[in-house]
Parts: structure tokens; sequence; C-alpha cells
């Protein structure tokens, strides 16, 4: 568990110890990059996603397609560009909504005496699913129906990332549920408690703030995660339809002309792999960097 | 030590019942039709036979208990029959049935499994094997140039999704270079040495990249687990009664280190099983995360709910094993 | 006589197929591996879900007639097919009475009868069995065993086309001693029966793992004292096409992989490796898309997609589906996207070959120019200046379904961007096939629902009599929220004449006079812009190079001569 008096030090000290891990900054960078790629790219880039040409199919990379083609034309590298953004948007909302439940869940069974077994007992049936059969199955058979209520881009989208936020926030609510229970003994907790402080306020001024730390650490590592598992889904042609590529399946249609143009199925697979390894990265740094002892790793 | 162990299995019970509905619930809910992958030229009276056979028609809660009947009782009796060719009860007794191939889905399940423990049980070990030793000397000389390495190493096994790498794998070894083959064969028994090769050679890919996913989690927890306890007051006095390093290292650290380890091992099992869904599907081997996949895609709605509750009885199995384990390792903790 | 004088060639055709293979001893040629990536999960093919079960059967359980790959009925247990001429279709067409060949044996040595054929009939007209084959035994009202070789099944009226019991790869003949236990209610529990039928094929099952393999060997008791040629059979299921594909083509791990929907391209570069040959065969499947006649606007509640809702503002008019036709160009669509599975066609009715009208070929060449005239005739133009043809404020826009499957929606994007040429917009939607063609009351987007202007599958029927085909595009075969929204008449196309016709057919027996018919009922459909038929597709195989004897048989199983197959050494 993550020490708190990390959050105590000076900023000084967590820029410095975090500056010292390398890789973390270089992750920070890159996943900025990547982020203002997809986010501004699509509109500088002349070629649309989509866009079909049936006389410029299967090519190799050039100057005007530095991806290459598919087999209908469609520019490579704008698709990239394209589905990285729906890629990331839904590793950042799944992400928001797996620790807003989790920090949830997390704060309400530190804080409150009589909740917590129950909802401890909640969060130890949630790890007792099977994550990936059941997002497999409820994908599957309520896609289309969410499709219809909500259009066809929403509708897979808000079933995804809810299925991945409700089946991915155990772990920040047991960190948190521990780190407000050691936070709660320490003796500024206690002066305000006696001073009077109502317990929501008492969450926001003191708790919260010393509790932000591990809710960013989770929150990096839970993008990483959100990310990969989506992309497992698209690959298993679970995810997002056809005609809204997102990395994943971008990779998944790829595997079909892996002999014709390898390049459909290598670009997307290292988009994803680099956006994963770098917030991995700055996960585990803002982690040491957090915590005073440093180098503990991830645990 | 045993009250705690039988409460945990006390609780048990109705978080997998709790699942189990759930799963069922869920899946009843959803429109699905096992019918639908039939030819067009079927007419809609036949489907609609079809259904009613199946036993669709039924309410839920009758076909829920009935799943549960056929799954935790007659299973169970066939099972003990089968063990002790005595006759237990009716031997006609219904068994939970595939409504796409019509065989009992134990048996189904049973003939898959072997590939799947063959692969995914022997990436476990070798992860193992490789995790271990890496994170002792990782941790041993922390900040070395053999620790950043395994860091990385560990870090790009961590994030780099298996799914990615193993068609990076299949461009490589078995397109250009032909050297492994692209479709699993599981009629291959292993008699002599040439079919030894042959199954070596089929399960070369799938078991190196869940063997390098493996062994970077484990790494990882290896290496904190014993960066934690070389800083102990043990260590240091070790060190002073003139201990050698060797035995230090190994008989103090490491193995009060196993601990955490062992429990994050044994936790894993289950995930590592369900994450081979994914490497079937990229190596084509016919196991149990195929026939998921398969069941799911034509609606063969007692597959599905049998296999989903297996992963989850194993979630739960494992869970409580780790428990067990911690507490018979680690003296100093006690359940009361 | 001159219906026995038809199939003289076909005895001398299997005469020549007898003395090629005539240098093999049965059991000479080793192992043979196939691929079926779609794996078979059963092998009764009464409960089936595809061809994907009944070709492996097929090797095991056999008809009394087959189709050869030219679609010709070939006799198969039976000593001859049955006709009017020879007297084995009763002159009221009410029976038609087979003869089986002597002496033939199932695998477990016991005597093949009439018995059998009788109680496989029974097994399946049984409506609690759950039998998919219902359909071949439709107005079939008694079948009886006259003796111990001889058959003779009775219909309730009339049939002129009686082949529909016992003939093709879908309803062999099950061994009655076998399948005792499994009458009615029973069938679906029968997983030993189910998974390892009794046959009188080259072929009995050694092995059987659902979803995965299925071993053969040779069939002790079978008929031909010098076939099949192959000591071992291995059907390998799973995995997808282009791995399938690669196992034959590229590595040469397979000796035959089936149903290779693949890119063209990709298709084109495996074969170039040289390791084996590509075989296609064209049946009577055609691409088409539906289009609705009936409003589907989503404000009509429970009028919407039906004939109280109204005709739908454009497509009802026969000139605007002709210039949405017209925009496509076909020969690009397989060019891209079937390759040798596919082949442009007009009609709906592309097969057999006598039966097609190619009547409606203009639409073979795309015209863009003759698209926007018609357009512009039919009154719809861009006034609003976005692009989009409109009249009194409809816009032209569409919205288009399929289920999932990448072929699909590369023919969907091309559509698409043909369609935008001409100032049509469309939305595309992809439903997955579960539920698109699964039969949920309260799902809105099966394809029979069809709450879209226009959707595309394939449909096809077996055989080579398009009677029941036609009788699709009957009044009385429209989907409506009162039958359940069963019925194949998907576009809700209503027609006094096309129903006259059709009751016409049914009394028809000159098979010319048949033909004739059929193809003036696919003009009426043409013309009136029900269906706009896309592509003739076919079946796309592959076998090794050192692989003999492969008929590619489009009208029954693949597998169907595999007795005969050889490999070259």
């Amino acid at each position: 568990m993550t020490d708190l008096l990390a959050l105590n030090a000076p900023p000084t000290g967590f820029w410095r110890r975090f500056q010292r891990h390398k890789g973390a900054v270089i992750g920070g960078g890159v996943l900025a990059l990547i982020l203002l790629a997809v986010l501004i790219g699509p509109i500088l880039w002349p070629h649309a996603a989509g866009q079909i040409n049936v006389t410029a199919r299967n090519l190799g990379p050039s100057l005007s397609h530095p991806m290459g083609t598919d087999h209908l034309g469609r520019d490579l590298f704008a698709a990239v560009l394209q589905g990285g953004r729906v890629t990331i948007l839904v590793g950042i909302v799944a992400m928001g909504l797996s620790i807003l439940i989790g920090a949830a869940v997390g704060i309400l069974a530190g804080m409150v005496r009589w909740l917590d077994a129950p909802l401890m007992r909640l969060t130890d049936l949630f790890l007792a699913l099977p994550v990936l059969p059941l997002l497999l199955v409820t994908i599957m058979l309520w896609r289309d129906s969410l499709r219809g209520l909500f259009g066809a881009e929403a509708g897979i989208f808000l079933l995804i990332v809810a299925m991945i936020g409700l089946t991915s926030w155990m772990q920040t609510a047991r960190i948190l549920r521990a780190e407000v229970l050691a936070l709660k003994k320490r003796e500024f907790v206690t002066a305000a408690t006696a001073l009077g402080l109502r317990p929501w306020g008492l969450i926001r001024r003191h708790i919260l703030p010393n509790v932000m730390g591990v809710i960013i650490v989770s929150a990096t590592l839970g993008l990483a995660n959100a990310i990969i598992t989506e992309s497992a889904l698209s690959f298993l042609g679970l995810g997002f339809p056809p005609d809204h590529p997102t990395w994943g399946r971008l990779l998944f249609d790829g595997t079909e002309y892996l002999t014709l143009t390898p390049a459909r199925a290598i670009w997307p697979g290292l988009m994803i792999t680099l956006t994963v390894l770098c917030a991995n990265y700055l996960g585990d740094g803002l982690r040491d960097a957090l915590d005073p002892r440093g180098g503990l790793g991830r645990k | 030590m045993l009250t705690y162990c039988l409460r945990r299995l006390a609780f048990s019970v109705p978080v997998l019942i709790f699942i189990s509905f759930a799963i069922f619930l869920l899946m009843d809910m959803a429109p699905n039709d096992p019918t639908a992958n039939l030819p067009m030229s079927i007419p809609a009276e036949t489907r609609a036979q079809l259904r009613e056979a199946l036993g669709m028609g039924d309410p839920l809660v009758t076909r829920y208990l009935l799943w549960c009947k056929q799954f935790f009782i007659h299973e169970p009796l066939n099972w003990l029959t089968d063990l002790t060719g005595l006759s237990f009860g009716d031997p006609d007794r219904l068994r939970v049935l595939s409504w796409a191939s019509r065989a009992p889905v134990v048996e189904l399940i049973a003939e898959r499994l072997p590939q799947t423990l063959w692969v995914v049980g022997s990436s476990y070990v070798i992860g193992i094997l490789i995790a271990l030793p890496v994170g002792i000397y990782s941790a041993y000389r922390q900040h070395g140039w053999f620790d950043h390495l395994g860091s990385f190493i560990s870090m790009i096994g961590y994030s780099v999704p298996s799914f990615f790498l193993g068609v990076v794998m299949i461009v490589i070894f078995a397109v250009k270079l032909n050297w492994f083959p692209s479709v699993y064969d599981t009629t291959l028994t292993v008699t002599g040495w040439e079919s030894f090769l042959a199954q070596l050679r089929q399960m070369v890919m799938p078991v190196t990249i869940l063997a390098l996913y493996n062994a970077a989690q484990i790494s990882r927890y290896m290496r904190a687990s014993m960066l934690e306890n070389l800083h102990h007051d043990c260590v240091r006095t070790a060190r002073a009664k003139g201990a050698s390093e060797r035995r230090v290292v190994l008989a103090h650290v490491a193995r009060n280190s196993m601990l955490p380890v062992v429990t994050v091992i044994a936790l894993g099992i289950p995930q590592v099983l369900a994450g081979a869904i994914i490497t079937e599907q990229i190596f084509k081997i016919n196991g149990i995360g195929a026939l998921l996949i398969s069941s799911i895609q034509s609606g063969d709605l007692p597959v599905v709910q049998t296999l989903t509750f297996l992963f989850a009885v194993l979630i739960v199995l494992f869970n409580l094993l780790a428990d067990i384990a911690y507490g018979l390792l680690d003296p100093r903790i006690s359940y009361d | 006589m001159p219906s026995v004088f038809k199939y003289i060639p076909l005895a001398a055709l299997s005469v020549s197929a007898l003395t090629t293979a005539a240098y093999a001893e049965r059991g000479s040629q080793g192992d043979l591996n196939l691929i079926y990536w779609q794996a078979p999960t059963l092998l009764n093919p009464y409960l089936a879900s595809g061809p994907k079960d009944s070709e492996p059967a097929s090797l095991v359980l056999e008809p009394l007639a087959r189709h050869d790959e030219t679609g010709k009925m070939v006799p198969w247990l039976a000593q001859a097919i049955p006709t009017l001429d020879n007297g084995g279709i009763a002159a009221d067409l009410q029976s038609i009475t087979w003869v089986l060949k002597p002496g033939i044996m199932w695998s477990d040595g016991s005597e093949f009868t009439a018995d059998d054929v009788v109680f496989t009939a029974n097994y399946c007209m049984d409506a609690e069995s759950g039998c998919q084959m219902t359909a071949k035994f439709t107005d079939v009202e008694k079948v009886e065993a006259l003796d111990p070789h001889t058959v003779k099944i009775s219909f309730s009226k009339p049939k002129p086309y009686p082949y529909a019991p016992f003939v093709g790869l879908e309803v062999p003949v099950l061994q009655a001693i076998q399948f005792a236990d499994c009458m009615g209610p029973n069938a679906l529990n029968c997983s030993a029966q189910n998974l390892a039928p009794i046959g009188t094929g080259p072929y009995q099952i050694t092995d059987f793992k659902p979803g995965d393999v299925v071993t053969y060997d040779i069939n002790p008791h079978y008929r031909d004292a010098d076939k099949p040629g192959f000591t071992k059979v291995i059907i390998k299921g799973g995995g997808d096409a282009s791995g399938a594909a690669r196992a034959v083509l590229e590595t040469g791990e397979f000796d035959y992989a089936w149903n290779l929907q693949l890119d063209p391209q990709v298709l084109g570069q495996m074969k170039s490796a040289g390791k084996g040959q590509v075989v296609s065969s064209f049946g009577t499947a055609v691409e088409r898309l539906q289009v609705n006649l009936t409003n589907s606007a989503a404000g009509l509640g429970d009028a919407r997609s039906t004939r109280d809702g109204g005709v739908h503002p454009f497509l009802a008019n026969p000139r605007v589906t002709k210039a949405l036709s017209l925009a496509i160009d076909r020969s690009t669509l397989i060019d891209i996207a079937y390759g040798d599975a596919g082949r442009p066609t007009c009609d709906v009715l592309a097969a057999p070959a006598i039966y097609a009208s190619g009547a409606n070929d203009a639409c073979l060449t795309q015209d863009l120019d003759a698209a926007r005239a018609l357009l512009d005739e039919a009154g719809w133009t861009d006034t609003d200046g976005d692009g989009i043809r409109d009249k009194d404020g409809v816009s032209m826009t569409m919205l288009y379904q399929t289920s999932v499957n990448p072929v699909r929606q590369t023919t969907q994007d091309l559509l698409k961007a043909w369609w935008a040429e001409i100032g049509v917009a469309t939305e595309l939607r992809a439903i997955a096939p579960a539920v698109f063609f699964g039969g949920d009351q309260s799902s809105p987007d099966t394809y029979q629902k069809f709450y879209a202007d226009l959707e595309m599958f394939t449909n096809f029927f077996p055989g080579n009599d398009p009677e029941p085909y036609l009788n699709n595009w009957a009044c009385a075969s429209i989907p409506t929220p009162e039958n359940g929204w069963s019925g194949m008449n998907v576009p809700r196309y209503c027609d006094p004449d096309y129903d006259a016709l059709l009751a016409k057919l049914g009394n028809t027996v000159g098979i010319d006079e048949r033909i004739a018919i059929s193809k003036q009922l696919n003009d009426m459909l043409m013309q009136a812009g029900a269906l706009i038929p896309l592509v003739h597709r076919g079946e796309v195989s592959a076998h090794a190079n050192s692989l003999e004897g492969v008929r590619m048989n489009v009208w029954d199983s693949e597998l169907w001569n595999i007795a005969d197959w050889t490999r070259d050494k």
C-alpha cells in the first residue's frame, strides 16, 4: 500500500522523484503526443477515414498513404487516427466510470462502519465474476438492442464503457478503503472529527485530497486496462462494428490480410501497444513518485 | 483455521448460486435465437417446433431449476457411476445437453479441456520458472543493468496485447518462415519422438506468448516483495551473524518474499484460463475458449451457461486456496 | 421410354468414374485430411444446423438419390429415378414408388431395407422430434414398404415434383434399429446416435469430437469392393476461412478446404504458392437487395412496414429501384468482394441455367447517367441543394441493413458510394446474424420485420425445382404482425396476377411449360422492383494438387463422390 507521507511532502519532492523515473517521463510525453494526434490529426490529414477509392486498393506504404490502404482503397493512416479517437475515448470514459464506482465504494466502506461489511462482500462478489466470458456474453447478446435504442455508435459505446467500468472497479475500492481506514487513525482526522466536522466535510477537506494520489495512479493503470479490454473485445469481433473501427477492430479486420498487406494489422497493434505501455509507465512513475520509499514496483 | 475455511466455503455457496442465476437471467433476457443459424429454406413452423423441443417455451424459473438439477445432481451422479462402476439412481437421467450438438456439455468440455490445460498449464509453469529467478536477481541488484532490462521486458510483456503479439508471430514464423503449423492438431497423440516434436512445434507460439505475459506479471510481484524484505532487520541480523550472501538472499529473503507471490500465482490461474480464450482464438486451438466463443455465436445457451459458471467456480475456488495457503505459510496470520 | 433414356448418359458417366478409379484398390490411397473451418457439431442431418454438419454426415448416411455436379438427379440407394414414364410416379401425381438397390448393407453388417426408409420418414414427420427437414415431407400422407425393397410415398394432393423426400444430402436414410428409441421428444436426447449414426456410405465414424474433429475409416460392408480409395478420413474443424485456405494452398497441411469466402486478392495470392487449386461451383444462391415496398417510417407504429401503412414514398416506384440497380457496378463489386465465388446477375432466379430468364440483363452494366435520368423522370430532383434528391419535402435517404459479415459490409460500403453519385443518401446498418435471422418476435431487427428501406441477404432453394422458392412472393407469404412476422415475402410484394400464375405453376407437369412460367414469374418480380439481385453466389473450395477425382458439387454434398477420390503419387 502506498504510504501517505508522500502527500504531505513538498510538491517539489514529488516532481523530482517523478523526473528521476525516465520511463514515466517519456511515457507521459508520448501519451500526450498520441492524444494530440488523434484529437487534431483527423482534421489536418487530407484523406477522410472511410473514403472509398476503388482504384487504390491494397496499396503498400507511400507518401500519400504512409500506412497503405485497405481492400476498398481506404487510407489506413486516416483510419488509425479516427480509430484512436474512439479507442482512447472508450478508455477514458470506462476508466472514469470505474474510478467513480471504486472511489465511492471504497470511501463509503472506509467511512461508514455499518456499510463496510456489505460493500466489501459486494466487492468480493464482483471479484468472483468471470469477467472476460461475461463481457463476451453480454456484448454479444445485447449490442443490437442498445444499438436500436441509442443509435449505431453510441449504443455499443455505452455498452462497452459500462461493462468495462462495472467489472474493473474492485481493486480501486479495496485500495481506497484501506487508505481511508489508515487515514481515520491519523491525528489530524481525529482532531477534525473531534472539532465537529461533518462526515461530508471530512471527506471533502481531508480524505479526498489525501487519497488523490492513489486515485490518479489507479486511473492511469485503469486507462491501460480499459484500452486492452476494448481492443480484445474488438479483436474477438465483439466490440465496435466494422463501420466504426477502433484500433482493436482494425487489427481484427487486418488479420485476414496478413499475407497481402501486413501493415493493416501491424500499425493498429503497435498503436495499442504504445498507448498501453506509456500509460503503464506513467502509472508506475506516478506511484513511485508518490511513495517516498521508492522503487517498489507494482504491488 | 478450520472454522475460517468453513466460513469462507459457506460464503462461496450463495455467491456461486447468485452468479449462476445472474448469468442465466442475463442470457435469457437478451434477444437470442439458436435457430437463427439454420438455412433460410427451413420454414418458420419448423423453427418454432425446434425451439419448443429445446424447452425454450418453459418459464425462466423452470429452466433454471432444471439446469441446476442436471448440473448439480445428475452430472455428479453420472461421474460417480463412471468412476465406481456402480449405478446410482435412474441411469437414463437427463444431462445438460448442448443445443448445437445435442451432446452432454460436460463431455464437450472434457474433450476440449486437455488442449487448453496443456497450453495454459505449461505456459504458466514456464512463466513462473522464469519469473522467480528474474524477480529475485532484479531486486538483489536493484537499479543494475539486469534490473532495468528485466523491468523493461516485463513492462513490454505486460503491455503488449497477446492478440497483437500472436498475430505478429504468425506472420513471421508460420507464414513467412513456415517453422510452425498454423492449425493446432487436436488429434495428435504423443506416441514417440516424432509426434512429441510435432506437439512441441504446435505449442511453441501460444506457450511463448502466454508464458511471457505470466512471467512479466509474476516477476514484478516477486521483485517488489523481495525489495520489501531485503531491508528487514532479520536480514541485517543474518548478515551480521556471518551467513553467506547466497544463503541470506535465498533462505531468508526469497523464502519470506514467496508468501505474497504464492497467493498471486494461485489467484492468477482462473484469469490465465480466461485469458486463453484470446490465445486460442489466434492460434486456432480448439480448447474451451474456442468452445465458449463458438457457443456464444450459435446461441448455445447451455454451453455458455455451464462454461461461464465453471469459470466463476474456478475463481472462487482459487481465491479460497490462496487464502488458505497464505494462512498455512505465514504463521503470523491467524484466522479468528 | 424417354425418361429412362435420359439417365443412360448418367449410367455411362458412373461407369467411366469406375474405370478411372479402377487402378485403385480399396484403401490403397492412405489418409485424407479435410478442413471444415465451421466445425461440425452433430452428424444427424435431420437435427443439423446446416451444411457444416450434413456434409461430414454424407460420408456415412446416404439418400435414395443425389444430384450430381451438373444438378442432375442420379439414383443412389435406389435402382432408378421414378418417373411418370417408368411408372414410378402414379398417374394422379399422388404417389411415388422407389425401388431400392439389392444387397446394400449397413456398416454394422445388417441389411438395408425399405423399413429403414419408412422409419426415417416417420422419425422426421413426428412433430415433437425437432426435425428440421419437415419441409421436405410437406404433404406426405404415408410412407409404406410394399416389399423389403420397394417404398411407396403417398401425398395428400397431387405433387408435380415429388422428389423432396430422400433426395439430397439433407434427407438421407437412418438405420431403423439404431434410432428405434429416438422417436419424438427423445430425438434430441439421443446423443450417442446423433453423434455417430450408422450408415451405408463408404466410411464409418470412428471418433467424433463435436465442434472439433471427425475421424472415419472404411465401411467394411460398402457395396463397391474397390472403393473407397482412402483408408482414413479426418475432417478437422475450427479456425477461420483464411486459416483453412492457407492450410491447403500455402502450407499443404490439408488436402481439402471447404467454404472459402475470402477476399479474391488474398485467395489469389495463396493460390500462387502452387500447392493447390481453387474450385467453385454455382447453385441457386443469389445475394439480393430486398426492397421494402411499404412505408417503414417509425411514426407509423404498428402499421410500420406493413401494407396497411401505405406504400413506400419512393421505393414503390419501379423507376427508382431500376435506377438504384443501374447505379451498381456488379463486376467491380465481384472483383473486390467475391472473386471466383460470384457472377453478376439481374435475375433472382438465376439457376439452374434452364430457368434463367436473362430478360433483365440491362442492369449488368453500370450506367450512372441512365440512373440519374430515371430519377429525374420520376420527379426526384435535388431542390434544396444538399446533394440529395427530394420531392415534396421528402428526401431520398434510405436505411440499408444486413447481417454482420465482412463481404456484406464491403458491399454496403460500395453501394453507398455509388448511390451517393446519383444523389441518393444511404445509412448503413449491420446486425448480428443471430438477431437478424433469428425469430425473436420482440426484436425490431429481424429481416422479416424489415424496419428499414433495403436489406440484403442470400437466399437459395435446394434441389432444382424453383416452385417453393417462387411461392415466397405470394401475397399470403407477407410477414405481418397478425401472422407473427413469418413468411418470406420480405418486400411485401402483392400482385394477383403473380398469385394466379403461381397457382398455374402448381398444376403444371410438363417441364418446358414449368420453365416458361418460372421465368415469367421471375420477370414480374424484377419489373416490379421488389428485389434487386446483385450476385449469383457460388461455393468455393480448395484442394491439394495431388488430390484427384474431386467433382465440386453445389447441388448436393461436396463430398458426394468421396469414394472415387484418389491421390496422384
